[in-house]
């Protein structure tokens, strides 16, 4: 068989795997032997990943001995493992503040392979059934001209979730309204999906209903949220003030928030009712000290890095982010989730530019 | 020209770009020149809070009047056929965050007799905060009015017609900040004979004879020295080495950069800090490493040690600082003659001998270099700098010929 084909049939065998169900010692053993084929398939068809990483991995080697690479090499290079014919999708990271965004190459079978994992994880909160969605985002996110931005991918990729999608924002990002009202009036009595990024249900949805006096009520509404907490923290909004607000505004008790990136789309991590984020059987992540890059111990804050078997087109499954978290157990979490708990921390703070070369040239202005 | 529309704060108070200029130059090096200038040393070495700042320690040291007695001396050697006269009006403007650098070129312009306007940049730092408030205190002093009367420092000169003004007083500039820096305030039209000093975007090298490095001893001495180099403004003043030459013999080069690695983490104050450096020099290496450009560090923690296979212009661009240096391996000190482009501004060495590298650095075709010191000294500031002769450019030379 070639690589391609190990690499497929193992990963399958872990889809049809429990997605909480492995014990950590067995769940590694499966990890550690898509891994090595990943390694082996991109060293041969990427060469800044072969230039990289020189040394060799077997499915013998531990998870923490993976290579893994600095996130932002995404925004650098346009990094790929798969002929450029076999390209179906271009994602593109919501480049913060004028950043260049990430650009990540899907061809269609890790396209494939990333939403089959998404179903398994999700269908593990939502059940099988497709619900009636509220979209906490403005039709217009999609954008047109066919690359997909992050925003667009999350959606898209929750979507298939649900039926009737009702978009709750107008293009310019007030309340719709009319939409919203039509929305709740005919499923107020019936389970729902609201799904939107943290920071657009805060901003556009929760303070924008707190001021304009519409009343929502969604009470059999499950709201799943993603996309970080760092405009929120500067806000000074805690996860519980979140939810207390979503209650009091939309009558929406449950709430669940995940961790994912646009690097590993397919890979999410999904909070528990102990507010703990788990490793799903596809992923882990790891925890490494800032200042050396080594492993920390378990309860310690470190950078987060994650693993994800899905990334097959680009050579992305296995990356330090420049986020910040702590691992608090394995296996043992009071929700009965087998496989590793953690949670977030923010992320590391913005280098500044500093020194000889960066001075008076703002004319002042400091920018 | 109103001093509270052009600027956010100017220091003295009291003071505009109107009133300075009413103001006639001051003799070279006067006695009130060199009064202050003590005064200030005295001032910033005698005030406790100064000692967390090493490199306000060591501009105070270097404004000792031992110090600056050798200045004079050397000023004085100019005269011997003419006439050394202020030139003017001197505008400096500063560089955010290297605080203190632009201090020397401040004083240098001041012994000569100028009249000075300092732009400071927007940034704030305890240690800008510090020397700012030392100033303000001398200038209140009665003694020194004659020197507050003449030197206005100024902060928040966002405007164009802030800008403008300063170009049009200007008889010299003093630009630090980098090429960006430099041509956006090259954009002001100044006095066409207006002299511009500009200190460009350079960076530093240091070379290394691995045939003489032997023991354990001399690593250790060497790296302290190349600590000193590129510790201060966390390596972003262009004087600082991000460049290591090692000639020869490799056999040590993991061994220097374990013990370089050592000596910065023995050195830390905080160890908490930086949190996002091994990031941001993992990012590069592996940036490098992509490209094969480099192999794997041979350090990353407190410093990064990452050998490179030839040192280019992209990777000095994306090259980011704190402790992060580039190691390039050569066979002979010949090999460094390709290595040295207009860019490298200061280049130290350890236990090469003089002779070599003189005759090295005396090659026509070689671009770079305008200061070769030992390894340690690299930030020791001089009027000589980045190949610039501050006290004569920041002076008029009047040609005397009485036969």
């Amino acid at each position: 068989m070639t690589i391609a084909e190990d690499y497929q049939s193992a990963l399958n065998a872990l889809l049809d795997e429990p997605v909480y169900g492995l014990s950590q010692s067995e769940k590694k053993t499966r990890l550690q032997s898509v891994f090595a084929l990943l390694h082996q398939h991109h060293s041969q068809h990427c060469t800044p990943y072969h230039n990289m990483f020189r040394q060799p991995v077997s499915h013998n080697t531990p998870l923490e001995q993976l290579p893994f690479m600095a996130v932002r090499l995404f925004k650098l290079f346009a990094l790929k493992s798969v002929p450029d014919n076999d390209v179906v999708k271009c994602l593109m990271s919501s480049g913060t503040s004028g950043q260049v965004p990430s650009r990540i190459f899907l061809d269609s079978l890790t396209s494939r392979m990333q939403s089959k994992a998404l179903v398994k994880i999700l269908q593990q909160f939502l059940g099988k059934q497709r619900l009636p969605m509220l979209i906490i985002d403005s039709p217009d996110v999609k954008g047109a001209d066919g690359k997909l931005n992050a925003r667009a991918a999350g959606i898209q990729g929750l979507a298939m979730f649900g039926r009737d999608h009702t978009y709750a924002l107008n293009p310019d990002m007030t309340l719709n309204s009319d939409a919203i009202s039509a929305f709740c009036q005919r499923y107020q009595d019936q389970p729902v999906l609201v799904f939107g990024f943290t920071f657009m249900v805060w901003q556009h949805f929760v303070s924008a209903l707190k001021t304009s006096g519409i009343t929502v009520h969604l009470p059999h509404a499950h709201l799943f949220h993603s996309g970080g907490w760092k405009k929120l923290e500067a806000q000074k909004v805690s996860n519980e003030t979140f939810k207390q607000q979503l209650l009091a505004v939309a009558g929406i008790s449950a709430v669940t928030n995940f961790y994912g990136m646009a690097e590993q789309v397919g890979s999410v991590f999904m909070e528990c009712e102990q507010g703990m984020l788990h490793a799903p059987v596809t992923a882990e992540v790891l925890i490494r000290n800032p200042y050396d890059l080594s492993l920390v111990k378990t309860g310690e804050c470190g950078l987060i890095q994650v693993l994800s078997t899905l990334p097959y087109s680009y050579p992305g499954y296995s990356i330090l982010t420049e986020d910040r978290g702590t691992v608090h157990g394995v296996d043992d979490c009071m929700c009965g989730r087998s496989g590793t708990y953690f949670t977030v921390q923010g992320r590391l703070p913005k280098v500044e530019v500093r020194g000889c070369s960066d001075t008076s040239s703002s004319m002042g202005s400091g920018a | 020209m109103d001093k509270h529309n052009l600027f956010d704060s100017v220091l003295p108070a009291s003071s505009s770009l109107n009133d300075l200029v009413t103001h006639p130059p001051m003799p070279v090096a006067s006695q009130s020149i060199l009064n202050f200038i003590q005064a200030l040393s005295d001032t910033l070495l005698k005030d406790p809070a100064s000692r967390a700042f090493p490199d306000i320690v060591a501009l105070g040291f270097w404004l000792r009047d031992g110090n600056i007695k050798q200045l004079v001396k050397q000023i004085n050697g100019y005269g011997q056929q003419a006439l050394i006269k202020p030139v003017g009006t001197v505008v400096h403007y500063t560089p955010n965050n290297v605080d203190t650098m632009f201090l020397y070129s401040w004083v240098c312009a001041l012994l000569m007799g100028n009249r000075n306007v300092v732009r400071l940049g927007s940034a704030d730092s305890p240690a800008k905060h510090l020397l700012l408030a030392c100033l303000e205190r001398l200038f209140s002093l009665p003694e020194y009015s004659d020197i507050a009367l003449r030197n206005l420092f100024v902060q928040g000169a966002k405007s164009d017609e802030s800008n403008q003004a300063l170009a049009q007083i200007a008889d010299a500039r003093v630009l630090w900040g980098g090429d960006n820096s430099v041509l956006s305030i090259k954009q002001y039209a100044a006095k066409p004979r207006c002299r511009d000093i500009s200190f460009a975007d350079r960076y530093s090298a240091v070379v290394i004879n691995g045939d003489k490095l032997t023991d354990g001893e001399q690593l250790n001495t060497l790296c302290e020295l190349l600590w000193q180099d590129a510790k201060p403004y966390a390596q972003q003043a262009c004087s600082s080495p991000r460049v290591l030459f090692w000639l020869g013999n490799k056999n040590l080069q993991s061994e220097f950069a374990r013990v370089l690695n050592h000596q910065a983490l023995s050195e830390n104050a905080n160890p908490n800090e930086g949190i996002s450096r091994v990031n941001e020099h993992l990012v590069v290496s592996q940036w490098l490493q992509c490209q094969s450009f480099a192999d794997a560090p041979l350090v990353m923690n407190r410093v990064s040690v990452i050998p490179v296979h030839q040192v280019n212009t992209e990777m000095m661009v994306m090259h980011c600082g704190d402790a992060l240096f580039y190691l390039q391996s050569l066979d002979s000190l010949d090999d460094l003659a390709n290595c040295l482009p207009a860019r490298v501004q200061t280049l130290t060495y350890w236990g090469v001998e003089r002779d070599a590298l003189l005759k090295l650095l005396a090659e026509p075709s070689i671009q770079g270099v305008d200061r070769c010191v030992s390894v340690g000294k690299a930030l020791t500031f001089s009027p000589e700098w980045d190949g610039y002769r501050l006290l004569v450019s920041l002076s008029r030379y009047v040609q005397l010929d009485w036969g």
